[in-house]
């Protein structure tokens, strides 16, 4: 993962006072599916229309395949697919005059590609765009995202509105693509989605980027649940007193604990009591998420 | 050029063209037909109009305006049909940007691979082609009725450049409603306002400029000034006055390409 594909320096947004996006500085490499994970107004979707150059940024800058998002947009644009997070339509065509519109607008013939995506997603194109559900809605969204075959794709809060057997199927379809070599920048509040897909998130609070990390390792060492069970009664002090432990809770023989970072104290003290059970549990993303932004927030 | 957005436009607008172009040709047809017995009675139309005061003559034309063809054709479609196909230019024109923002699909349009001046040009191209293919049919029609009445003696070079006349006056009216549609994020009911005060104050200057002297010298300020239809039917193209038309396009058309290249979209 070493091409650079999405590069931003400095990226701002702001609407009077109001600061949509500080000083955003991301790299997104060729091949992989970055997560940007955020609350509803972190920023999420500002960034990408700025990316998308249907915004612009009020400072800093950003490149998309070493191409400037301002100057180049028409050459980007012919490389991505966007998948928005509101789908609207024409409501006056037919998926199939959709796709056709989509063919003449790119200048590329996808039709078959389309026919594929809507048997895999169980999608009739010939379904008028009129009245569609918000499922549906989202189907043809990703079929129109996909169907060129683009090697960046961003996805904007992708399965909103998809039932669980849809979504497992743009899974399948996110994951071939990214066997294939492409790109998927995936904006999401759904950490379960972030958590199955991606290989690095990028956390976006009030407009700032707190932290990019690969999700194996934000999920092995920002911090694990620690379950002890000893054989006989324990001092749970002695715990509390190591560095990195937190949110003790204990009774006589049993002890759960929070511990970030090294765990080599924590055996050891452990090691002085003759333990029955001993349980790590990675933390969900949605605990990882909570860290970061304090309950209140999240 | 794709042409993809000016197909889509055009397509959009197909069932709104023909209702216009039938509807216009049917009344043009009605109008021609009239001339006929107008004629027969040119003695007492020509009395009554010079017995109506001074100002009013003006206004309605003088008292060629109903006994000669071109008078009639003047005074019952181009006075009437440039302010009626202007309320529907400023749809096409304020619905090609702002429209598009407000049902959210500006967002995926942008995102392909097309120039926004390019997208904005189609849009305008479309629109162009929807005036030009209303006017065309009522053109036609008219034509048809020199040949089916043979008192309406119009020459159809003169119909013809006439037609070309009040589409540049339409499309500069519809560049007023593309400006404000690219320079106002959103606001569609402002546009859709702001454009048809313009339309309907512009067709009163000039119409009323003709009866009443202290509006007169507002007149050249309007659109309308620059498309004398009575002389465009007498006498055929009138160069000065397209060059006019044609500026006025110029300048709104790339007055709205500027404000579209430049603003944030959707928001």
């Amino acid at each position: 993962m070493s091409t650079i594909v999405i590069q931003t320096q400095g990226l701002s947004k702001h609407y009077g006072d109001f600061v949509a996006l500080r000083d955003l500085n991301l790299t997104v490499y060729a091949g992989e599916i970055f997560g940007y994970l955020g609350p509803n107004g972190a920023g999420k979707t500002t960034t990408i229309r700025t990316l998308l150059d249907i915004i612009r940024p009020s400072a800093g800058s950003a490149t998309i395949f070493s191409k400037d998002i301002r100057q180049d947009s028409v050459k980007i644009h012919a490389q991505l697919g966007y998948l928005p997070s509101e789908m609207t339509f024409y409501e006056n065509m037919t998926a199939r005059q959709y796709v056709r519109f989509l063919e003449r607008a790119r200048r590329t013939s996808c039709m078959a590609e389309a026919e594929r995506l809507a048997q895999r997603l169980d999608f009739d194109l010939n379904r008028s765009l009129e009245g569609l559900s918000t499922g549906n809605k989202r189907k043809i969204g990703i079929i129109t995202t996909l169907m060129h075959r683009p090697p960046l794709l961003i996805l904007d809060e992708p399965t909103s509105g998809l039932d669980p057997l849809m979504q497992q199927v743009f899974n399948e379809l996110v994951r071939e693509v990214q066997n294939e070599g492409r790109t998927i920048f995936l904006s999401s509040h759904n950490l379960n989605e972030v958590q199955a897909l991606c290989d690095r998130v990028g956390i976006l609070r009030q407009g700032e980027l707190t932290d990019v990390e690969s999700v194996d390792k934000l999920t092995r060492l920002s911090f694990r649940w620690v379950h002890l069970e000893f054989a006989e009664a324990v001092d749970a002090r002695a715990f509390e007193q190591l560095s990195g432990v937190s949110h003790l809770q204990a009774d006589t023989t049993k002890v759960k604990l929070q511990v970030t970072g090294d765990m080599d104290a924590l055996i050891k003290l452990a090691a002085q009591h003759t333990i029955c059970d001993i349980r790590v549990e990675d933390p969900t993303l949605e605990e990882i998420f909570l860290k970061y932004y304090g309950r209140d927030n999240a | 050029m794709t042409w993809a957005i000016f197909r889509k436009s055009f397509r959009d607008s197909r069932f709104a063209l023909l209702g216009w172009g039938i509807g216009l040709g049917a009344y043009a047809m009605l109008v021609a037909s009239l001339f006929s017995t107008i004629k027969e009675q040119e003695a007492e139309i020509r009395k009554l109009i010079e017995s109506m005061p001074k100002g009013f003559m003006n206004f309605v034309g003088g008292a060629d305006v109903l006994t000669t063809p071109e008078g009639l054709i003047q005074a019952r479609i181009f006075l009437t049909v440039p302010l009626l196909l202007g309320f529907y230019v400023i749809v096409l024109g304020i619905g090609a940007i702002s429209g598009e923002e407000r049902r959210q699909t500006m967002d995926v349009l942008v995102t392909l691979p097309i120039p926004r001046w390019q997208l904005l040009t189609e849009k305008w191209l479309s629109t162009g082609a929807v005036m030009a293919c209303i006017l065309a049919i009522q053109c036609t029609a008219l034509s048809i009725s020199t040949r089916l009445w043979q008192d309406v003696t119009l020459n159809v070079g003169n119909l013809i450049a006439t037609h070309i006349g009040a589409w540049l006056l339409l499309m500069s009216i519809g560049g007023v409603a593309f400006l404000l549609s690219a320079a106002l994020p959103m606001h569609r009911r402002w546009g859709m306002a702001i454009a048809s005060a313009y339309l309907v104050a512009s067709y009163l200057i000039y119409n009323l400029g003709n009866a009443v002297d202290v509006i007169k010298p507002f007149q050249s300020f309007t659109a309308f000034a620059y498309f004398d239809s009575l002389k465009w039917l007498q006498s055929g193209f009138q160069a000065g006055q397209a060059l006019v038309l044609v500026g006025l396009i110029a300048i709104l058309y790339s007055a709205s390409l500027y404000a579209f290249e430049h603003r944030d979209l959707g928001t």
